[in-house]
């Protein structure tokens, strides 16, 4: 970048640094926000008292919800998918990626297959169908209900697939004259280079696997199954006590979530990605340029 | 040359795709109909006995869906699927409970949605008054009317009828009986006006009687410094942004100035029946709602609160409109927050000399339908029974209520209480409070008189439920608007119409915004012009659907 001392561009920079801070607030605050409530006491919270900072220190919504067999269950769900979902992400895109990757010539049929997955980002069947397929191949209530139907992520293929065309083809000729076969020019050559681009991608994975809540609460028929975004989901959604019949209007009240553990319960819940972003952030900016203007 | 080959293809696995897609959902047609696997003919089967409480020998095994309350708690070692009452169905009933899925309630209803589509419905479940028509109409239910007849015990048809009957003839279509509504406690949502007492007092002001008497204590409390910390902080009458709802919104005001929103009124005696929501009296109503917000005695910032609990707790609220449980939330924690605090509820203020009527309605919110397929449509029935039976019959049994801390009502997927089981409790609460006789309460009204006498023994903790079943709580209140016939009763109580359900989102958008406009300060005549859009934009589309459905019931 110039850098350019003028008049004007000192007031652009005030201005863009401004809106950009107050992009940051505008994220950052309501994070902040929740975990003041988590650390409040009760009474303050309902009584809206609360604002970035606790009043009334407190841990006592850390200790319920660390106690709370529901919360810790739902972990235990998402840690198993993203153990089993993300690993399994890599290789099919990786396996995909690498034979789409090669030119015609090497690979013949590859603007067919090329299409074929492309036809899937553009179209699908559906919520119903998807619904019907998952049920008849019996993956319902099951982990991999979760992880199969969204193994291969089209536009990682894409951008993995990019990323492997701009390595030079000289080392993979250089590689096939010293008697390297496929499998091994993947997985020596292509694979150790390509370490920005796989960052990448496997930040999405786990992302994605991380915040994904819809296909637990369609797929899974209990509870017990449900991963951490759908369980916080059901605690998250306030319960319409209007429409409640008799027997729940008097005593219900004292069973709702207090606020306080529902914000714990938030907060606990984005931890993970909050502290797996600054250290993936570096190659996630190179990864993605790579990919994309290199294609 | 290229370029054709690769159109063949793509037309070539259009095709594929399209012949698996259609072998795909045709072959699930056959495997989801449970006809297939039962071989169970349409029509109600004879069963072998006919003893409402008679036992299945061998035993049924019956699928249901269930949509799990929140934070519900077992005693140690039982589950959803293994609980006093499913071993009690089996034991008693003959009847296996198997759950094709369990879903947490607030995902219920898009749960449900799939299995409708996609054709995989258990053989007993509950379903919205909206899901309720469209499965009707498509002929996926039993018919319940011989059901009905032939098993209701006399205690549960006696609970059936306690809403005058209202639920079972909203879920009756052509005069058959499609489904056994869950009888909602409406009584129980009429609204009420809570007040700081102690504020009352110190400023030494008048019971609420009349709106007028509403304003003027409004204004005090807005501006007289009630709470005397020397601080302009208090807030007169407060609501949320929802201003059409019961508990902490403006319906009472309304009410209060014989106005309905929403509700179904006869026009003129025995006229047809009219949307409350356009009628010239909300004008007034408005009216004075914007003289008073432009004075600051309502919330000035109402439009932003979803309710009025946070502010009621931190003790800035002196009048809200609210109904017989807020005591339980969020008055207690009110007075936790600041033991003086005294809140007082009235009877909702009235405009002129006529008393005001809150408004009821007794729709059922959820029904519960068996599968038109299952072989057992009686065993909904029995499920009823069986349920009522051990909370309100001779054999009543306190566990299947509560057990300690667990709500083990819930367990039963099957419910119904009836409409008037907490005024009941009140009333006999009182005649037991007179009398001495402990021995006449159950033990869920022995739990609430107990908790009476340990708040007056000193224990605050147990304020709220003294103040709603005491001799002078809440209660009392629903009692007499019950005993002197002060309730207005919502006149249509049909499923929602094909209009209703696509247009009454957007008319109550419309409602909600013109009328909160009008009382942040816009023009009185937008009134008007919202009348005349709410008719063409369908209102009289579905005037006409409400009045041909009375006519269906006369």
């Amino acid at each position: 970048m110039v850098h350019d001392s003028s008049w004007s561009n000192k007031l652009f920079q005030v201005c863009n640094y401004s809106f950009l801070i107050l992009l940051s607030l505008l994220c950052v605050v309501p994070l902040v926000h929740v975990l003041a409530m988590s650390f409040s006491s009760s009474t303050e919270v309902e009584a809206g008292l609360v604002g970035l900072w606790p009043v009334d220190f407190t841990t006592d919504a850390y200790a319920f919800v660390l106690r709370k067999s529901e919360f810790l269950d739902s972990i235990l769900v998402t840690l198993e998918r993203l153990a089993i979902g993300v690993p399994l992400n890599l290789l099919l895109v990786t396996l995909l990626a690498y034979p789409l990757s090669k030119e015609v010539k090497v690979f013949p049929l590859r603007t067919y297959f090329a299409w074929f997955v492309v036809f899937t980002m553009l179209f699908n069947g559906g919520l119903i169908p998807t619904y019907m397929v998952v049920k008849e191949t019996k993956l319902l209530d099951s982990i991999w209900s979760l992880i199969l139907p969204g193994a291969i992520p089209v536009f990682h293929v894409v951008l993995l697939l990019n990323f492997f065309r701009g390595i030079p083809k000289e080392l993979e000729e250089a590689a096939h004259m010293d008697g390297a076969g496929h499998w091994v020019t993947l997985f020596r050559i292509y694979l150790p280079l390509s370490a920005p681009v796989f960052a990448t991608i496997g930040l999405f994975a786990m992302v994605g696997h991380w915040n994904a809540w819809f296909d637990g609460m369609i797929y899974m028929n209990h509870p017990d199954h449900y991963p951490l975004q759908t369980y916080l989901r059901t605690i998250i959604i306030d319960q319409d006590l209007t429409v409640l019949g008799a027997e729940d209007a008097i005593r219900q009240f004292e069973n709702i979530n207090p606020r306080t553990t529902r914000a714990a319960q938030v907060f606990l819940g984005s931890l993970p990605v909050l502290l797996a972003y600054p250290f993936l952030q570096k190659y996630f900016m190179k990864g993605i340029v790579l990919g994309s203007v290199k294609g | 040359m290229k370029r054709r080959n690769m159109r063949t293809l793509l037309m070539a696995s259009a095709c594929v795709i399209l012949a698996l897609t259609s072998a795909c959902s045709g072959n699930s047609g056959e495997a989801g109909s449970p006809s297939d696997r039962t071989g169970a003919s349409n029509e109600t089967k004879v069963p072998n006995n006919v003893d409402p409480a008679g036992k299945y020998e061998p035993p049924i095994t019956v699928t249901m869906a269930r949509d799990m309350p929140d934070n519900l708690t077992f005693p140690s070692g039982d589950s959803i699927e293994n609980n006093i009452f499913t071993r009690s169905y089996r034991d008693e009933l003959g009847i296996n409970l198997k759950y094709d899925w369990i879903t947490d309630s607030t995902q219920y209803n898009e749960k449900l949605n799939i299995a409708i589509t996609s054709g995989e419905l258990p053989d007993i479940f509950n379903v919205s008054p909206v899901q309720l028509k469209e499965l009707a109409e498509a002929d996926q239910l039993a018919d319940l009317t011989e059901v009905y007849e032939k098993y209701a015990s006399p205690l549960a048809a006696e609970k059936f009828k306690e809403d005058g009957g209202i639920g079972l003839k909203s879920a009756t279509f052509d005069g058959k009986l499609m489904a056994l509504p869950y009888v909602t406690a409406a009584i129980d949502g009429a609204t009420m006006l809570w007040v700081r007492k102690d504020w009352l007092d110190n400023l030494k002001l008048p019971e609420p009687k009349t709106i007028d008497d509403v304003v003027e204590i409004a204004r005090a409390f807005a501006t007289k410094d009630p709470d005397g910390n020397n601080k302009n902080d208090t807030i007169g009458l407060a609501t949320g942004q929802k201003i059409f709802g019961g508990g902490g919104g403006l319906l009472g005001f309304f009410n209060g100035f014989h106005v309905y929103p929403n509700a179904w009124i006869p026009e003129g005696e025995g006229g047809p029946l009219v949307n409350g929501l356009i009628q010239p009296e909300t004008k007034q109503a408005l009216a004075k709602l914007q003289e008073m917000y432009k004075e600051g005695l309502i919330d000035s910032e109402f439009t932003t609160k979803t309710g009025v609990g946070p502010d009621v707790i931190a003790g800035k609220v002196g009048m809200f409109y609210g109904t017989m449980s807020n005591p339980l939330n969020p008055l207690l924690q009110s007075k936790e927050k600041n033991p003086k605090a005294e809140w007082q509820y009235y009877p909702i203020a009235s405009v002129d000399d006529k008393p005001a009527k809150p408004q009821i309605s007794y729709t059922p919110p959820t029904y519960y339908v068996v599968n038109k397929n299952a072989e057992n449509p009686e065993a909904l029935m029995k499920l009823m029974n069986f349920f009522i039976e051990k909370n309100f019959g001779e054999t009543a049994d306190y566990t299947y209520m509560y057990d300690g801390p667990h709500r083990t009502h819930q367990y039963a997927p099957v419910r119904n209480f009836g409409v008037t089981k907490n005024v009941d409790n009140w009333r006999l609460i009182k005649e037991v409070t007179a009398s001495g006789d402990v021995s006449k309460l159950n033990p869920e009204q022995k739990g609430y008189y107990d908790d009476i006498k340990k708040f007056e023994g000193g224990d605050l903790s147990k304020w709220s439920i003294a103040d709603i079943f005491g001799q002078e709580g809440s209660l009392s209140l629903i009692d007499k608007y019950v005993s002197n016939d002060m309730m207005l009763v919502d006149g249509f109580y049909g499923l929602p119409t094909a209009n209703m359900v696509e247009k009454n989102g957007p008319l109550n958008d419309m409602a909600l915004e013109t009328f909160t406009k009008i009382i942040l300060g816009d023009s009185l005549d937008n009134f008007d012009k919202f009348v005349a859009n709410w008719n063409k934009l369908g209102g009289e589309a579905i005037t006409k659907d409400v009045n041909e459905w009375a006519a269906t019931q006369k």
